[in-house]
């Protein structure tokens, strides 16, 4: 059978036995997806690569012991992914936001348009990269990879209201920072109430 | 059945219960956004039921700003030279290794020789040498059992492979 039209699990099960085309299948079939994720965990490229050669090196080394158990492929791909740029950040500290910027800086003269768009772009992933990496991680799967509440639940080893949690307190801070005049506008009114 | 009428008990519960489901629907918009088919399969009776409330609304509309200024963000692309980065990093997995899966050896039973050492060997040859050692290879599982057990000579360079492991 040809490895395009294998499930997930069948080229795993491929690849435990050293076959290098199931293995090779698997890495064609995912690496954007994670690569995606790890990214915007990390923004910054090279520790994305990083991340991502690291979670297929660990599917390489243990997909002969590797069992569903319940989970699909994918879930389990995201969890080592995640743990993987989680680990890098906590080692790295909060510097990911000033190299993500520094990458991107263009001294071209740009049209108008084209500044204004890049400078949203801009302000949208400073603020993601601004949040708590818990919410940071709960967006970047649920809103961004648009896995559903109980895949990011099973990748982040949480509970399903946990996540819920997490997205909507994320989504009020990147709200906050992205529209800063509807959170003044929220704080006076929060003021005038208290002192009514 | 009762009519109930504003000043019903029945009509009362009624509006907070309504009032409840409202602030759930309104906390899914907080958490999934605009985009009803974000929402979980179990919630989006809550977003059909109050679709076109204005309460519910006003939340939605300020849900879809958000989520359209997160689509400012594209996902960045991997790249193909990634994929070939990772491909070249795995190493060859011995085949008699994958066949056990996550057996390891033991000391004083023997080692396991990497796919470096046995490289040319076919599953012809692999017979062969167990059909010489006396051993009848029934299957993949009987041959992984010979390999466990037999001896094997291993040099010390091969030995820190394995303790990679």
């Amino acid at each position: 059978m040809a490895v395009g039209e294998d499930s997930d699990e069948a080229l795993v099960a491929r690849a435990g036995r050293g076959d290098r085309a199931a293995a090779s299948a698997l890495v064609l079939r995912h690496t954007d997806r994670i690569f995606a994720a790890s990214y915007r965990m990390l923004r910054e490229r090279a520790g994305a690569e990083d991340a991502v050669q690291e979670t297929f090196l660990r599917l390489w080394k243990t997909a002969a012991r590797w069992k569903p158990q319940g989970a699909k492929f994918e879930t389990w791909l995201y969890r080592v992914a995640m743990n993987v740029c989680l680990d890098k950040l906590r080692k790295r500290g909060r510097e990911a936001p000033e190299e993500a910027a520094s990458e991107r800086a263009d001294s071209a003269p740009r049209a108008d348009e084209q500044l204004i768009s890049e400078e949203r772009r801009a302000a949208v992933e400073m603020a993601l990269a601004d949040l708590p990496e818990r919410q940071r991680q709960a967006i970047t799967l649920c809103h961004y990879q648009e896995l559903t509440n109980i895949e990011a639940a099973d990748i982040m080893e949480i509970s399903v209201e946990a996540v819920e949690s997490l997205l909507a307190r994320g989504r009020r801070a990147l709200r906050d920072a992205l529209f800063p005049q509807r959170a003044e506008l929220m704080e006076g009114a929060r003021h005038d109430a208290a002192n009514a | 059945m009762t009519q109930q009428t504003p000043n019903s008990p029945g009509s009362e519960q009624g509006s907070l219960d309504r009032d409840k489901r409202l602030a759930r629907a309104r906390l899914h918009l907080e958490a999934y956004g605009a985009d009803r088919a974000r929402w979980p399969e179990d919630a989006k009776a809550l977003f059909d039921k109050f679709a076109g409330d204005y309460r519910f609304e006003i939340a939605r509309e300020e849900a879809a700003a958000l989520d359209e200024t997160l689509a400012l963000s594209p996902a960045e692309p991997a790249g193909d030279a990634l994929q070939a980065r990772i491909l070249a990093s795995f190493e060859p997995i011995a085949p008699h290794a994958a066949l056990f899966g996550g057996l390891r050896p033991r000391k004083g039973f023997g080692r396991f020789v990497p796919a470096g050492a046995l490289a040319g060997l076919t599953a012809l040859g692999f017979a062969a040498g167990a059909a010489s050692a006396g051993v009848t290879v029934a299957g993949a599982e009987d041959e992984a059992l010979y390999y466990a057990e037999a001896t094997l000579a291993v040099s010390s360079e091969e030995d820190a492979l394995w303790a990679q492991e």
